[in-house]
């Protein structure tokens, strides 16, 4: 009796401890990507528009998706996915008024977003859940989180377009894209890292760029 | 006693009428939309990763 | 006299509802949460809405997430599934809809330790679930600021069942997510390893000393639909009932008392065939109310 006793202590604590590592660097999922589908009138998106994998070969992108929406911004301008050509690297932060690890990075990718040129490097936030024709209510919660934030870069609610090409496909909130300045998804990351750790991520990513 | 014991068996539609009031009620104040997104966009932190 | 053995219908029971309302394949597959309008209705058990393969979402954390708003409001809309889960099952629901149950329920049966219903101070440990209703559920979801904004403190620190259904399911299949988790999923994997060691040997401990959805489906216990009827007219006083009860129940508190999960044991039990489910619960007998008079 006793003995059973230690091995399941023992197995316990094994498994706890291997959970234990902390955080680790963060890494980039490949995408491998259906083509875009047109902003249809689906109210669900196809699930396989994005397809992650999660085995880590690298370089097994048979399809590059191409990223192409069509938005407003929170301040009421319109945005498309000819914004990608602006910069090197655009950065699609998916957040959510609920979600405390998306509020705790804003702060980081606020300052990021001012220290890089903008020809280089731009920051476009994506709120899943205040829509363009939202009530008043959330849309007033997320210019005040963006502004408590202090993540002062362009921020679009969801519409139909983003659902239906990207966000549809997201499972969990903060997930973070990459794309490139001809609208390929490069690839993207789930959850809310400190400021160095994005800081490594984009200069990698531009660097490989050269 | 007696009461108590015939009230308490038809209780049950007293709260199940509550319960159908409060749905009409969430519903109006569009209370349904808010835990919906939260069930089809996770906060990690929520289930505790990260 | 041929009974129901609600023993083994209730196993049966539970597996079936576990694969329905969990069964979404194509999440397990991939990694990925179901996205449709079954999930703007809650099912009466603990079900993570991060579960992937649930299909609906979980009372408890659609009752967070309502306190978590910014501007504090009456629940109506998670208090309408509560009160008509509550009023039509009480905590029937524990006993045939919960997965978390169901899992706790498995462990027991592992031919291990010596069986114990309870544990010891019972009598004061089973207010646990209030406090945690109090403190987690309702005073930490609606207060507790981390950062901008508020978090479901009960399904971030404690919830067994989001660790086991949600959280490990997800890191599983999901490689960036691994890396995000640290300290606060070790914690969670602790208390449900935790649980599940210890509901080897003690009947369902979460249930019975940790879980605030049984303590609210536990207050409307006495008044539900369902419920197991006594005749104390035919019960010669054998305690055959209190022995085979899970959590130790006379026949005079059998369905009335917020422990009672409606199992059915003390029913297959009860050799006079005093202990029934009402009527509508596909039973042949009549039921009565526990002063013995026949009504309606």
């Amino acid at each position: 009796m006793k003995s059973k006793l230690i091995v399941f202590l023992i197995i316990s604590m094994l498994l706890t401890g291997c959970a234990g590592q902390g955080n680790d660097e963060p890494k980039l999922e490949q995408m491998e990507g259906t083509e875009s589908s047109q902003g249809s009138t689906d109210s669900a998106p196809e699930q396989d528009n994005i397809r992650n994998d999660s085995t880590d070969n690298a370089a097994t992108d048979n399809q590059v998706y191409i990223l192409e929406f069509e938005a407003t911004t929170m301040e009421g301008e319109t945005m498309t996915s000819d914004v990608f050509a602006d910069s090197k690297l655009t950065m699609l932060n998916v957040w959510a008024t609920y979600c405390n690890p998306c509020l705790s990075e804003m702060p980081y990718l606020g300052e990021l977003s001012q220290e890089y040129d903008k020809a280089e490097f731009q920051i476009i936030g994506i709120i899943s859940d205040v829509a363009e024709n939202g009530d008043e209510y959330s849309i007033e919660l997320a210019k005040d989180l963006i502004e408590e934030t202090g993540a002062n870069y362009p921020h679009l609610p969801l519409n139909q377009s983003l659902y239906t090409n990207l966000v549809g496909a997201v499972t969990a909130v903060p997930t973070t894209f990459f794309v490139n300045a001809k609208g390929e998804l490069l690839g993207y990351i789930s959850g809310a890292y400190p400021k160095e750790s994005w800081e490594e991520i984009i200069n990698g990513l531009l660097s490989e760029m050269e | 006693m007696g009461f108590f014991q015939r009230w308490s068996k038809k209780a049950w539609t007293v709260g199940l009428g509550i319960g159908v009031i409060f749905l009409i009620i969430g519903a109006r104040m569009d209370q349904f939309e808010r835990f919906y997104r939260k069930a089809i966009m996770i906060c990690l932190e929520c289930i505790g990763i990260g | 006299m041929k009974k129901i053995r609600f023993t083994k219908v209730r196993l049966f029971f539970q597996i079936i509802y576990t694969i329905l309302t969990n069964g979404y394949i194509y999440g397990y597959l991939n990694g990925k949460i179901y996205k449709g309008t079954l999930k703007y209705a809650c099912v009466p058990g603990l079900n993570c809405y991060s579960c992937p393969g649930a299909v609906a979402s979980c009372p408890l954390g659609a009752l967070q997430s309502a306190l978590n708003e910014r501007n504090l409001q009456v629940p109506f809309a998670v208090l309408g599934f509560l009160f008509i889960f509550g009023s039509i099952f009480g905590r029937f629901v524990c006993g045939w809809l919960c997965p978390f149950g169901l899992l706790q329920d498995l462990f027991y049966k592992i031919p291990l330790f010596k069986k114990k219903k309870q544990l010891p101070f019972h009598k004061v440990l089973k207010y646990g679930k209030y406090i945690v209703l109090v403190a987690l559920v309702i005073v930490g979801s609606s207060f507790l600021f981390e950062g901008f904004a508020k978090v479901p403190a009960f399904c971030k620190y404690l919830c067994p069942s989001g660790t086991f259904f949600g959280a490990i399911p997800l890191l599983g299949t999901n490689a960036s997510l691994q890396a995000q988790a640290g300290g606060l999923f070790s914690w969670k994997l602790g208390v449900l390893i935790f649980l599940l060691l210890l509901s080897i040997k003690v009947y369902r401990p979460f249930c019975q000393y940790l879980c605030p959805l049984g303590a609210i489906y536990g207050w409307f216990n006495r008044f539900s639909l369902v419920q197991i009827h006594w005749d104390k007219d035919s019960c010669v006083s054998c305690g055959a009932c209190k022995k085979a009860c899970p959590v130790d129940l006379p026949p005079e508190k059998i369905s009335v008392s917020p422990e009672c999960i409606k199992c059915g044991k003390c029913v297959d039990a009860c050799a006079k065939g005093c202990l029934h489910f009402k009527k509508k619960r596909n039973m042949e007998e009549k039921s009565c109310n526990p002063s013995g008079r026949q009504t309606d």
